[in-house]
C-alpha cells in the first residue's frame, strides 16, 4: 500500500466530451529567468511578456500607486548598507520594487518625515509596494514555468 | 501613479482616507493573484477592500480605551 497514492476517478468517461487540449501556458519557458528579472524590474512587465496585460497592468498600477503615494507621504526609504537588520530587511522591501526604489529621488527630494503620522503611514506603504511586486515576481515564474493558466 | 500624486497634493489625506487607498490598492493585486476572470477580479477586489475597511475600523475601536 502506498501512502502517496493519488486518489482514483470512478467516473466512467464520456466519449461526446472533448479530450483535454494542452495549452502553451503547460510548457515550461526556458526564459522564466529573464522574465522573473524583467517583472521585478519593471512591475508589470513580466506579465505583459506573458500576454497577461490585465494583469500587468493591474500590477504597475499597484505597486506605482502604493509606491508613489508612500513617497508623496514621505515615508523612510531604506538605503542599501543601513548596518541594522531591519534597515537591511527595510531595503529588501523597498528595492523589491524595481525601478520606484529610485523614483523616490524624484518624488521625494526634501526627504522622509517620520515625525507625522503620514511619514509613518509612507513607510509603510513603500515596504507594502515592495512586497506586492515579489507576489508578481512569483506569479510570473509559476506562470512562465507552467504551473499557472 | 498620476492619480496618487493628484490625490496625495491636491487633496489632504486624513487617517482614514490612507487607510481606503491602501485597502484599494492592495485589494488589486490579490485579485489578480487568485481570480482569472474580469468579473472575479472586481469581484474579489471589492471583497477584499471591505474586508480590509471593516477589519481595520473594527481594530481601531478595540484600540480606542487604551488611546486615553
Amino acid at each position: 500500500v502506498t501512502v502517496n497514492e493519488a486518489p482514483v476517478n470512478d467516473t466512467p468517461l464520456d466519449p461526446s466530451a472533448p479530450l483535454p487540449v494542452p495549452t502553451a501556458a503547460r510548457k515550461p519557458n526556458a526564459l522564466a529567468p529573464f522574465v522573473a528579472i524583467a517583472a521585478w524590474l519593471v512591475p508589470g512587465l513580466g506579465h505583459l511578456l506573458l500576454g497577461r496585460w490585465g494583469r500587468a497592468l493591474g500590477f504597475f498600477v499597484s505597486v506605482g500607486g502604493l509606491a508613489i503615494t508612500g513617497y508623496l507621504l514621505r515615508g523612510n526609504v531604506f538605503p542599501p548598507h543601513s548596518g541594522d537588520p531591519f534597515g537591511t530587511l527595510g531595503f529588501l522591501a523597498d528595492g523589491a520594487s524595481g525601478v520606484f526604489y529610485y523614483f523616490a529621488r524624484v518624488f521625494e527630494a526634501a526627504g522622509p518625515n517620520v515625525s507625522r503620522a503620514a511619514g509613518d503611514y509612507g513607510t509603510r506603504f513603500i515596504a507594502a509596494a515592495g512586497v506586492v511586486n515579489v507576489l508578481a515576481v512569483f506569479d510570473v515564474l509559476e506562470i512562465a514555468s507552467g504551473r499557472r493558466s | 501613479v498620476l492619480a496618487s500624486f493628484l490625490i496625495v497634493n491636491s487633496w489632504s489625506l486624513s487617517h482614514f482616507g490612507t487607510l481606503l487607498l491602501f485597502a484599494l490598492l492592495v485589494s488589486m493585486p490579490l485579485a489578480c493573484l487568485t481570480q482569472r476572470t474580469a468579473p472575479n477580479w472586481i469581484k474579489y477586489t471589492l471583497w477584499s477592500f471591505t474586508l480590509f475597511v471593516v477589519i481595520s475600523v473594527g481594530v481601531a475601536w478595540l484600540m480606542y480605551p487604551i488611546s486615553r
